[in-house]
């Protein structure tokens, strides 16, 4: 979980500039709750087992899990206070991950700040 | 007048030293589980390029002694690293390849409301009337 680690070390930030980070996956509460105190990630994750949120955020990763379940796409999407999308971005390959740093630029820009 | 045999091998040592062979598989070996160990640099984790620099000069070593020596087993361990590398390029260029988002992954404008449970067991709402502060979402894959 290299990713939700580095973004750990943006979570101040991102709460200067008044942003709350939530991440979300298809994993149970319990296994969330394990990686977040296994790599001490400062902000929540959210189970969404059903798929609710990917699918309304059309990031479905059709079959894409270990046993062929459904997962997401990494994706990131900033809404802002009033409810816009006002940054996105989706990835195109597994290993295709922005540096934390270039994302907390893009939201601070998207903001305004 | 001496005749020239067209046949006839360039001359080469029998065998030559083994040691850039051994160097070379170790390498190979080593290529992936470096890349694991440097997931957490994003420069690293998109390009791959240490894993690709090692193995790519261990595979042209392995490609010398496959091409060029006498012994079959030499042949062999060497031909192995040109190989893996082969493996490994088709592994990160190709089968990492994640499919085309649905549409409204681009045209939401809107963010889509949801409620969830966090790690804690606390629930979680995001857009409509509960919805206050901006929030960035990260999708991820989960299941590790």
């Amino acid at each position: 979980m290299a990713e939700l680690r580095g973004f750990g070390a943006i979570n101040d930030d991102l709460r200067k500039l008044g942003v709350r980070l939530l991440a979300i996956s298809v994993d149970p509460r319990g296994k969330q709750q394990e990686t977040a105190l296994k790599h001490n990630l400062p902000y929540d994750l959210l189970s969404d087992e059903k798929g609710e949120a990917i699918r309304a955020y059309g990031v479905v990763h059709k079959g894409g899990g270990l046993k062929g379940e459904d997962i997401a796409i990494p994706s990131y999407f900033l809404i802002g206070a009033d409810g816009r999308v006002l940054w996105r971005r989706v990835a195109a390959r597994v290993q295709d991950r922005p540096d934390p740093q270039t994302v907390l630029n893009a939201v601070s820009a998207a903001l305004g700040h | 007048m001496s005749r020239i045999d067209l046949h006839e091998k360039p001359a080469k040592p029998a065998s030559r030293a083994l040691w850039p062979l051994w160097l070379a598989l170790a390498g190979t070996l080593v290529a992936a589980p470096l890349y694991i160990a440097l997931l957490d640099s994003p420069a690293v984790r998109a390009t791959g390029w240490p894993m690709f620099l090692i193995a790519g000069v261990a595979a042209l070593i392995g490609f010398r002694y496959a091409r060029w020596d006498d012994r079959l087993w030499v042949r062999i361990v060497g031909g192995a690293n040109p190989l893996v590398l082969a493996v490994m390029a088709v592994g990160f260029f190709w089968l990492s390849a994640l499919p085309i988002p649905q549409a409204q992954a681009a045209t939401i404008q809107q963010a889509p409301g949801f409620t969830l449970w966090d790690q804690k067991g606390r629930s979680v709402a995001l857009g409509g009337p509960a919805a206050r502060g901006a929030a960035l979402l990260i999708f991820y894959r989960g299941f590790w």
